[in-house]
């Protein structure tokens, strides 16, 4: 076992050991150096996490971007009486026969999802780009996907009030023409 | 534990070691160890492995790498998509590291490659445009156990005596207790305080009109018929009772770094926190298993024992 002595008096009383075999075993690290390394690693995460938790505030969150160090914005928006809550987006898919049929997640499958599925709704709802490749993949598992000639995608929402939800009509939001 | 080591047993003691080095028992640690560990590996099991599974069949249009993963995939390139292979090699070194973890053989290095292993999983899952919130406290305090002394007792190492690591614990610490065994479970609390506080941020970004009871109704609604809930369909009726819910979430959300500095407040946080996310469970289908998990780690459960074996009476808890 080697032993050395580091620094001054005061520190002195810490002492490295080094052993000779079992190394990780019988290894210390002096307890200041401890305390300053475990201090800057509480404090680093408290205060990035603080930091993404206040972005919202400036108008330009990072969003789950810096994961694990994320904002926390589930159930966030302020719904109040009469407004019209969006429950989900409806794909149909119209071919040349007129026959409509809901595309939904599991019908895409492929390990799509909900949120996968309502994020490529939403990306040809808000976007003027053609897409192909997202019409393709909503498609793709469709016995009539060479025939389809319209992609309607409309809004199913309902009316809140204090009794719970009241049926809207549902909104055409877009209309693809293939 | 008795060494050649010349570090002055008092002077831990004498020290100013501040907050977050007040003493704590290496069972809470443990206990939290374990929770933390067996609740991931369970996750990564049953449930990430179906994502991981989805994630290898989605085309390039969907891969966003997240910048941890990034980060880890550097020797392969930065921003290069994970072969399976990779992936696949990397999910069977994060359960094996997790076992050792959790049984506690080599804890501090099994829980660090295991650490290292989650991030990479979950990031990799997370970087095809389907980013969840549930897993980040957890894959934080999987670091935070790995540079602590959360092997020296619960563990295998501790039976073949070898529970002291001198890397992360003190030589002045006792059998049963260590500056360096609370800070884990400090940062626990603190790290819950800021998700919190991040919500609640979010929720008043536009005023103070969230808590109206329309808002949770018609979230009850909205996932009621997206999940086939019939349980939150019927809750969505009550609009009094949800104003009511909704003003004890936001001063929940709101309030819960008091624990920080009171810690006997967990008693009033730890029901309503439990309460709330079991709820949101069982009603919008909210799945954060590890934030109830890791409530756990909140209850002092050396003092819980010692009240079992009569040494200490009910009354000190509070």
């Amino acid at each position: 076992m080697v032993k050395f002595a580091v620094g001054s008096a005061a520190l002195n009383k810490i002492i490295l050991i080094v052993p000779s075999k079992n190394m990780v075993d019988h290894m210390v690290m002096p307890d200041n150096i401890k305390t300053i390394l475990i201090t800057a690693f509480v404090s680093s995460i408290t205060l990035f996490q603080f930091y993404v938790s206040i972005l919202p505030l400036t108008g330009k969150p990072m969003g789950g971007w810096y994961w694990p160090f994320t904002d926390y914005p589930m159930y966030k928006g302020t719904i109040n009486e009469g407004d019209h809550i969006p429950i989900r987006t409806i794909v149909i898919a119209r071919d040349s026969s007129g026959k409509e049929t809901e595309i939904t997640a599991n019908i895409v499958g492929g390990g799509i999802g909900l949120f996968r599925f309502s994020n490529l709704a939403k990306t040809l709802i808000n976007s003027d780009e053609e897409h192909t490749n997202i019409i393709n993949l909503l498609t793709r598992n469709l016995d009539n996907r060479d025939n389809i000639i319209e992609i309607d995608l409309l809004n199913y929402p309902l009316v809140i009030t204090k009794k719970g939800a009241e049926e809207a009509p549902s909104e055409l939001l877009k209309r693809i023409h293939l | 534990m008795t060494t050649d080591r010349s570090i002055d047993a008092s002077s831990l003691a004498d020290r100013k070691l501040g907050f977050l080095f007040r003493e704590g028992s290496y069972f809470d640690l443990g206990i939290l160890r374990i929770i933390a560990v067996a609740t991931s590996l369970l996750f990564l099991i049953f449930i990430s492995r179906f994502g991981i599974e989805g994630a290898f069949y989605l085309s390039g249009d969907f891969y966003r790498p997240l910048p941890a993963l990034k980060i880890l995939m550097l020797p392969f390139g930065w921003g290069t998509r994970p072969e399976p292979w990779l992936v696949n090699s990397i999910y069977w070194i994060t359960i094996a590291t997790g076992i050792t973890a959790l049984v506690g053989f080599r804890t501090n290095i099994s829980l660090l490659i295991y650490a290292i292993g989650n991030i990479f999983l979950t990031a990799f899952i997370y970087s095809f445009s389907d980013l969840h919130h549930r897993e980040a406290v957890m894959a934080v305090i999987l670091f935070a156990l790995a540079l602590s002394p959360s092997g020296r007792v619960l563990s295998v190492d501790n039976r073949m005596g070898k529970g002291f690591n001198g890397l992360v614990d003190s030589t002045a610490a006792s059998s049963t207790h260590s500056p360096y065994a609370y800070w884990p479970i400090l940062l626990l609390q603190i790290f819950f305080a800021l998700m919190y506080f991040s919500a609640v941020v979010w929720k008043h970004q536009s005023g103070l009109g969230w808590a109206n009871g329309f808002t949770l109704q018609a979230y009850l609604v909205q996932d009621g018929i997206r999940h086939n809930s019939p349980i939150a369909l019927w809750f969505s009726q009550f609009h009094y009772f949800i104003y009511f819910v909704q003003l004890i979430v936001v001063t929940f959300q709101a309030t819960f770094f008091l624990i920080i500095f009171f810690p006997k407040l967990r008693w009033i946080y730890i029901p309503i926190g439990l309460v709330f996310h079991i709820g949101i469970l069982l009603t919008l289908t909210a799945p954060f298993y590890q934030w109830i998990a890791l409530y756990m780690g909140f209850i002092p459960w050396s003092n819980l024992r010692e009240i079992i074996s009569g040494r200490r009476k009910i009354i000190d808890l509070f």
